[in-house]
């Protein structure tokens, strides 16, 4: 296999936490452009797996290549620099902040004082949230609304435009259509397919398999730390994958 | 030959004598443990005064005695009859040979001390008595210390001897302090008596706060011309508050405890007397007393008082020094 | 004519929703409006001088815990930095060193405090009102024994002093100056810088923050750092003007404090609040002292009084967001 095929390349990742072995040698690949679905039941690792291409853990073993070269992720910055964006579920956004301050929270535009103070940017805060929501197809009343205001459907869409604001080659969405209504769930699925059409990958993980399949390219489950397979949508049905996640085994046709 | 024997007696004469010496003084000379468990301790300078009494009364015995004295003072930081309860508690079960102790509570004191008079142990009262009459007043040997509410009064009679005030306000920085509420008591029925309008006001700790809150007794009372403060908090505020607000002459001040700044007001002019315990004399006295007691059955056929005392212009120049040195 | 009304109220409620401290603001001019009627000579400048001093030192306080409130934590060690500090200018003023240095060294020591609270309660993961409690108790009884119960008093005058603490305009002291100095700066770095932003992110939702790459324990340690340097410098500035202090000095200081923040509308869960109205909450509870001595109310009643006052205060400011948010 050639390096650069791949946007991310995990190989032969083993984490332990105490006396579990969350992960054991797992491979796992992202190409440009795609939607790849990570699914397995609780415990299977998925958030373990994420949390170390996120760089909130760091693997006892083995290798992170990005855009084809070997990476040390060891902390949430080192990956968003990298370009890697997460939405966790209630992680994503701070209910008390307002939309704008959310926005940029972590990389605020500056202006500078005296040369050495560094003073926000709101101009370009107000202006550039305004637009990027706009983009999206989110309506306001105002950026300077809390968050906490806002449904969920429409946190997670900023929280995605945020990421696809800030440049991200790779998203990964946590649980995104979980407690979401059946409509604000489908508009969540729609900036999915969208994020993949600007460039973007996206890895999503879920329990539901019939929102993933509508959108996902490929599909890589997990079972108790240990990977079952890797099948591209062709191959397999979302009644199949169910399946599989239910069994935990790979029925033989496959 | 006959002089080696004659060296080696010798020494023997000297070792024996010495031995005798020693161990004479090792039999005779004993150690006793006394406690003073008091309502306050460190944070109020009154109390400060009153431990060094207890340190140098201790200190004077084992020095001018063969005897030793191991004094130990327990108070909490601030005014807490339940700590005071809970003190006494620890002490008491620590089986001393004394303890001197402020009855602060008699209802609350009366069970532990009873108890622990009955097991033998010496108590005397310092600081506040119990008031009740003799037949159901806690059997402690005698009472060492001031009377708040006649201070309160002496403090009155003394103002109205200068001048007749119109209104007197009387500061108290800590409500619910056994101790002031009764000086407070013993001044306000004096004046009360007197046809002169007097009240309490609650000042509090924060001296910024106690200026506003006199400000505005005084924007509503601008009458009054005599103020009585309970202690040393209390009067350095108040002290400052006259001299701000340029109505040190104008308006009496009496003082309750001897600290520098009021030393300093009364030469000044701006404080016309302060109010003393001699409270060093309460931790002093009970160690003395105590001791006697135990090695030798002396006691006391009254209470001690230590107080009131007044400091003021005609004595203020003596005593000086000697607040410096925390004697006052 | 009712779309018009309605469109009036919807813009009062995005005002509430965006700047909160006006429910404090309504606070504060009721009770005066009240006092002006009940309380002889309240309108005069005397008294009001008076309130603003009042206000200013327990303000420069509450500014501090106010910031570290929207961090998530509490300090309720500032009372105990408050005196420590006094004491500590106290003290070298009256060995000769120059005054100037002697404030410095005052600052040191509550910047040392700040810190201790802070790592504490970051490394060890206690929550910070154990931990404050626990240096409340610590620093308070450093500061007896050291002092033996005795108050400490400086004898001399000096300019330096004068500067912190004297008058100005008549009635006016400088203290009402450092105060409206250290509210404004504070408000600067928390609305208008990333800085700012940290802190509200970290009290708002702290793994979040961290997941989005903020240091939050850093941020902590350093308002836990800038709560105590203001304790320990109002403290300093109370002792400009009395030249004098008694190791009890700043007890109970920590709750007329948070009392006032939180009647300012910061929430004690963290994440939300500002510091005007902090402002307006310290200016509410020197204007209530005030009136009501000169109001003749009786002198046992104060605290009671305040009590109320709180809660009405909270009650309404909560009410307020509520019906601001629908």
């Amino acid at each position: 296999m050639k390096e650069d095929d791949f946007l991310v390349k995990m190989v032969g990742i083993s984490k332990r936490f105490g006396t579990v072995q969350a992960l054991k040698n797992v491979d796992f690949t992202v190409k440009h452009q795609e939607v790849i679905g990570l699914v397995g039941d609780n415990g299977a690792g998925k958030s373990t797996l994420i949390k170390i291409l996120t760089g909130v853990h760091f693997p006892d073993e083995g290798e992170i290549y990005f855009e084809g070269e070997k990476q040390y992720i060891d902390s949430p910055k080192k990956a968003r620099d990298l370009g890697i964006e997460t939405v966790y579920q209630n992680l994503a956004l701070i209910d008390l902040m307002s939309i704008a301050r959310n926005f940029f929270l972590g990389r605020e535009p500056v202006r500078k004082f005296a040369k050495v103070i560094n003073f926000l940017d709101r101009k370009k805060i107000d202006t550039v949230t305004k637009e990027a929501l706009k983009d999206i197809g989110i309506k306001v009343r105002s950026v300077d609304e809390e968050v906490l205001l806002l449904s969920g459907g429409e946190r997670q869409a900023i929280a995605i435009g945020r990421a696809i604001y800030f440049g991200a080659k790779l998203l990964v969405l946590d649980e995104p259509t979980a407690a979401l209504s059946i409509k604000e769930s489908h508009k969540v699925l729609d900036y999915v397919t969208d994020s993949r059409e600007r460039g973007l990958s996206v890895i999503f993980i879920t329990h539901n398999i019939y929102h993933v399949y509508s959108v996902a390219d490929r599909f890589t489950i997990l079972e108790h730390g240990e990977k079952l397979g890797d099948f591209n949508k062709d191959e397999v049905s979302a009644e199949d994958i169910i399946d599989v996640v239910r069994t935990g085994k790979t029925p033989s046709r496959l | 030959m006959k002089t080696n024997l004659k060296s080696r007696l010798f020494l023997m004469l000297v070792s024996v004598c010495l031995l005798t010496l020693i161990f004479g003084t090792l039999v005779e000379a004993e150690t006793f443990n006394f406690y003073v468990v008091s309502h306050g301790g460190p944070g109020d300078p009154f109390w400060g005064v009153v431990m060094k009494g207890m340190k140098e009364g201790a200190e004077a015995i084992t020095k001018g005695t063969g005897d030793t004295i191991n004094a130990t003072y327990s108070g909490p930081a601030k005014y807490s009859v339940e700590e005071l309860i809970n003190m006494l508690n620890s002490a008491i079960a620590t089986k001393p040979d004394g303890i001197a102790v402020t009855i602060t509570d008699p209802a609350a004191l009366d069970a532990p001390l009873r108890k622990a008079i009955a097991a033998g142990i010496p108590v005397i009262a310092i600081n506040v008595p119990d008031s009740r009459p003799e037949a159901e007043r806690i059997p402690y040997l005698f009472y060492i210390g001031g009377d708040e509410y006649l201070s309160g009064k002496k403090a009155a009679q003394r103002i109205l001897t200068v001048r007749k005030p119109k209104r007197a306000v009387v500061t108290i920085h800590e409500i619910g302090h056994m101790g002031l509420e009764l000086r407070a008591k013993g001044f306000i029925e004096v004046m009360t008596a007197n046809g002169v309008p007097a009240e309490k006001l609650a000042t509090y700790l924060d001296p910024t706060q106690a200026i506003e809150i006199l400000k505005g007794y005084f924007a509503k009372n601008p009458d009054t011309d005599a103020i009585f403060t309970l202690g040393s908090i209390d009067s350095s505020y108040v002290i400052t508050f006259l001299k701000e607000q340029g109505l040190a002459g104008e308006v009496v001040h009496g003082a309750f405890d001897v600290s520098d700044e009021v030393v300093h007001s009364i030469k000044e002019g701006t404080t016309l007397f302060t109010i003393s315990q001699q409270q060093y004399l309460q931790g002093y006295l009970p160690m003395q007393f105590l001791y006697l007691f135990n090695k030798y059955k002396f006691l006391p056929a009254n209470d001690i008082l230590t107080g009131p005392g007044f400091v003021d212009a005609s004595n203020v120049k003596d005593v000086e020094e000697l607040v410096m040195q925390k004697y006052w | 004519m009712k779309d018009k009304r309605s469109k009036f109220y919807s813009s009062i409620a995005l005002l509430l929703r965006i700047h909160p401290e006006f429910g404090a603001l309504l606070a504060l001019v009721l009770v005066f409006i009240v006092f002006c009627f009940t309380a002889t000579r309240f309108l005069s400048l005397e008294s009001l001088a008076g309130i603003v001093t009042v206000a200013s030192e327990l303000g420069i306080v509450a500014a501090g815990i106010t910031f570290l409130m929207i961090t998530g934590e509490f300090d309720l060690s500032v009372g105990s930095t408050f005196g420590f500090s006094a004491m500590i200018l106290a003290l070298t003023a009256n060995a000769g060193i120059p005054l100037w240095i002697g404030f410095l060294l005052a600052l040191a020591a509550a910047f040392f405090i700040g810190l201790i609270n802070g790592i504490i309660t970051v490394k060890y993961k206690i929550p910070s009102f154990i931990t404050t409690l626990g240096t409340l108790m610590f620093w308070r009884g450093i500061l007896l024994a050291v002092t033996g119960g005795f108050a400490v008093r400086y004898w001399g005058t000096s300019s330096f002093l004068n500067g912190l603490n004297g008058h100005f305009l008549g009635e006016f002291r400088i203290s009402s100056i450092w105060f409206f100095i250290v509210i404004f700066l504070l408000n600067i770095i928390l609305t208008k810088t990333p800085y700012g932003n940290s802190t509200y992110a970290t009290g708002g939702n702290k793994e979040a923050a961290r997941v989005l790459g903020i240091s939050v324990d850093k941020v902590k340690i350093i308002n836990f750092v800038i709560c105590a340097v203001l304790a320990g410098l109002a403290g300093c500035i109370q002792f400009a003007r009395f030249k004098s202090v008694d190791p009890l000095r700043g007890t109970g200081m920590e709750l007329e404090a948070i009392a006032a923040v939180v009647v300012g509308g910061t929430l004690m869960s963290g994440g939300y609040g500002n510091l005007i109205g902090t402002l307006f909450g310290v200016l509410l509870m020197g204007m209530v002292r005030s009136g009501l001595i000169m109001s003749g109310a009786p002198a046992y009643w104060y605290q009671a009084f305040i009590g109320i006052i709180l809660i009405l205060a909270v009650i309404t400011n909560t009410k307020l967001k509520g019906w601001a948010i629908k």
